[in-house]
């Protein structure tokens, strides 16, 4: 990975000179004088302990604000960003399943007189299988992006064990449109991808070859999941709903009697409310898009870095307005499913 | 209610293949098709509307029966963009072809017709269309396009 090679080696023998120079002052009784009044403290050390300790200190510090003795996790903001999307992207993704069951309540409600007796509620079955689908697609994109930021901070990956589960349940139903089953295929990838890197033991100089292997994947994965969001759900889905919508309402509106004036105005506000709460879910699933868009941008610019050897600093300076793009994408979904 | 789509034929090459293979249509050529039934859906839902605008009562047949064509219409449209995206058609591109000049002009001939009848008769005659599109045999399809074709009575 970028920042990692001759610049990030450095900063690490520098710390680890700082630690030794620590340790060498302990053993030598040096530290402990730090329990003493200042002054006495002060006359208590050997003038050549303080110059040691001074000199990593100022060299551990000078290292720590140039090169940031950062990490990928701290320059991109991977973990938390990663935290962020696990509960911001199934609010978009569970409501697959949401609007058909949303559509169905407008069609029981309507009265049998006004219906045709050959129409029946929608199956939802299919609604709640893609939904599951793309939850589980997410979570892998999820899960890779958590595991760079993990692999880079030497945090452990907490969740080694049931790679291999996750791998296995994504099955591809190959009755799901292509790019739901591109997205499962893509997602497959980097479970295994992240199976063997736990298994591998991966470290921040395997980082780069990571994100290198995977970023077919990654681009791949974020476009289809894109697609499924915008068209399928956003464009034809909530479409729908928006349909069912202004069928349940606009009828018995333009039908309303001149004495049911104030019925009327209850019910209008009602469709003024339903109707900004789809609004809501569009705008949603535009910020998904968005967000998308994003992890897509950002692995592609993590992908250049780690071929430039870059300094973290300077990998941070790139990826800043991504991630932060990211994340108020990530954000509005939040604001807007409270 | 807005229509979003482009048209669908802007997204569809029509080719004259000598030997009709299998092909899956593609996801896109699956959204196109789920936007065009979801397109019709919406002018049925609007001629439905206007008539109960113009005084027609929620439960006339005809009414009721735009209303199930609606929900029909909404039903494939959803379909299409969930589940039957593995759709293998002999020679896809002319099928998509066939049936997106189906679609549209269908779309044309409801757009701000007052004629109820004629509604009902092209909302119908696009979910035969839906149904040949179901059996993949090109031959119904053919068929049920020209249908479409006939009940709107425009060509496109």
């Amino acid at each position: 990975m970028a920042g990692t090679g001759s610049y990030g080696d450095a900063c690490e023998a520098l710390t680890s000179a700082w630690m030794q120079a620590q340790s060498g002052m302990q053993s030598s009784g040096f530290w402990h004088t730090f329990d003493l009044p200042r002054k006495e403290a002060f006359v208590s050390v050997p003038r050549f302990g303080w110059t040691l300790w001074f000199r990593s200190f100022a060299i551990v510090t000078l290292c720590a604000s140039l090169n940031g003795c950062v990490d990928l996790d701290d320059a991109a903001g991977l973990s938390k960003l990663s935290d962020e999307a696990r509960i911001a992207l199934p609010k978009v993704s569970k409501d697959v399943a949401a609007t058909c069951a949303r559509q169905n309540t407008f069609f029981e409600n309507t009265p049998a007189a006004e219906r045709a007796k050959t129409e029946q509620a929608q199956d939802c079955k299919p609604y709640q299988e893609l939904a599951d689908h793309l939850a589980k697609d997410q979570e892998a994109l999820i899960a890779y992006f958590d595991a760079l930021g993990k692999l880079s901070s030497n945090k452990p990956l907490g969740y080694d064990a049931t790679i291999d589960q996750n791998v296995t349940a994504m099955s591809t139903n190959t009755a799901f449109s292509a790019n739901a089953i591109t997205a499962g295929n893509d997602a497959q990838n980097l479970m295994k991808a992240l199976a063997d890197a736990a298994t591998h033991e991966y470290r921040e100089k395997q980082l780069g070859q990571l994100v290198i292997a995977n970023d077919a994947a990654v681009q791949s994965l974020t476009r289809a999941l894109k697609k499924v969001i915008t068209g399928d759900y956003g464009s034809v889905l909530l479409g729908n709903e928006e349909l069912s919508l202004d069928t349940f309402y606009q009828g018995p509106m333009a039908s309303a009697q001149s004495n049911e004036r104030l019925a009327l105005i209850l019910v209008q506000r009602q469709y003024a409310h339903d109707k900004a709460a789809l609004q809501t879910r569009k705008d949603a699933a535009a910020s998904y898009a968005k967000a998308m868009d994003d992890l897509g941008a950002l692995h592609a610019k993590l992908k250049d870095e780690a071929g430039k050897k870059m300094s973290m600093i300077e990998v941070a300076k790139q990826v800043g307005p991504i991630a932060e793009s990211l994340k108020s994408a990530l954000s509005d979904i939040q604001s807007r499913s409270n | 209610m807005k229509k979003t789509s482009k048209p669908v034929a802007a997204k569809v090459v029509a080719k004259a293949v000598a030997v009709p293979a299998d092909t899956t249509l593609t996801d896109d050529q699956m959204q196109a098709l789920a936007q065009a039934f979801h397109d019709i859906a919406v002018e049925v839902g609007q001629v439905r509307l206007d008539a109960i605008r113009a005084g027609g009562k929620l439960t006339d047949p005809a009414i009721v029966q735009l209303q199930g064509n609606v929900y029909s219409l909404m039903t494939t449209a959803a379909n299409f963009a969930v589940q039957a995206a593995n759709l293998t058609l002999a020679n896809a591109d002319q099928a998509v072809s066939e049936i997106s000049l189906a679609t549209q002009a269908a779309d044309k001939a409801l757009n701000k017709l007052q004629d109820i009848d004629k509604a009902v008769s092209i909302a119908s005659s696009v979910i035969v269309l839906a149904m040949a599109i179901s059996t993949k045999d090109m031959g119904q399809i053919a068929t049920a396009a020209k249908g479409v074709v006939t009940a709107a009575g425009v060509s496109v």
